[in-house]
């Protein structure tokens, strides 16, 4: 096994290993997954706050309550992790793919939806409520 | 002595001449192969370079073989990681301060990939790198801290500690 592979190899198992752990245990008070530091600091929301719980639930097949959560990281999480699976199969095949095949318009909206989707749940009225988790 | 970049994406090298000329034998560099030599600011093909055009024989770089699959057929010559969902996926679970600066220059790859720019594409690829890791390691530094360093400590202070997790 290449260098390259074992990293593979490592990178995927580590990941697993926290998804099993966000799986079993729940969230909510559980001193080993902590909140988010920047919540407790600042009292804002960041872009990524209850992606745990979200993922949590995600992973429990409630995909409404990890919407309601996070949204964001329900949606383009999977999509993501997806991404890099496929760009790494891919990488020796006949048609490889790769995220450099984005185009830069595509990259900068991603960019700003995550942005957008920080400041926007911070809003305390009505429509931008339903984003806080 | 010359720098190439493989298929890979990767930088290999500076390597002479010689050695450059044992690659394109064996199929791992292509006259479409973005070489630099040492001392130039700019990346080119391999085929373009006069000393080692000989090996591509009589045939003119533009229109030369494929030899190695360094080229796909879409998405531009060269692959170079963009870092970009890395950085996202540190922003969102680990460091939203440094993940956005990680997402900041992860965005440049593409359009420095697209506007020929393979050089600057490649710093902005290490830098958007640098800051995944500088992103992920407060995450993971903050978490230890959170979950076994602040729990033993207030063990052993009780009262004293007065900011709760």
């Amino acid at each position: 096994m290449t260098r390259n592979q074992q990293i593979g190899v490592g990178v995927t198992l580590g990941v697993m290993a926290l998804l099993g752990m966000v799986f079993v245990i729940n969230p909510v008070n559980n001193p080993l997954l902590p909140p988010c530091l920047f919540h407790r600091l600042t009292g804002l929301y960041c872009p990524g706050c209850g992606s745990t719980r979200a993922i949590h639930h995600l992973l429990h097949g409630q995909w409404q309550e990890a919407l309601r959560l996070n949204a964001l990281v329900t949606i383009l999480g999977p999509l993501l992790v997806g991404g890099l699976a496929w760009e790494r199969l891919s990488r020796r095949s006949v048609r490889p793919w790769s995220f450099n095949q984005l185009s830069p318009t595509l990259v900068w909206a991603l960019v700003g939806v995550v942005l957008l989707f920080g400041i926007v749940r911070n809003i305390p009225c009505y429509p931008f409520t339903l984003l806080v988790p | 002595m010359y720098t190439i970049i493989g298929s890979d994406g990767k930088q290999y090298g500076p390597v002479t001449a010689e050695q450059l000329r044992q690659w394109i034998k064996e199929g791992r560099a292509s006259a479409h192969t973005q070489t630099r030599a040492e001392g130039a600011a700019t990346w080119q093909p391999l085929g373009s370079i006069p000393e080692l055009a000989s090996c591509f024989g009589a045939v003119p770089a533009p229109s030369a073989p494929p030899a190695a699959p360094t080229a796909p057929t879409s998405g531009g010559p060269v692959r170079i990681p963009s870092y970009l969902p890395q950085a996202i996926l540190v922003t969102l679970c680990c460091c939203p301060l440094f993940g956005i600066l990680a997402m900041f220059y992860a965005a440049q790859v593409n359009g420095k990939l697209l506007a020929g720019n393979v050089a600057g594409a490649m710093e902005s690829s290490h830098t958007a790198k640098t800051w995944c890791w500088i992103a992920f390691g407060f995450g993971l530094a903050f978490y230890i801290m959170i979950v076994v360093i602040w729990p033993l400590l207030s063990l052993f202070l009780g009262k004293a500690c007065i900011f709760r997790f």
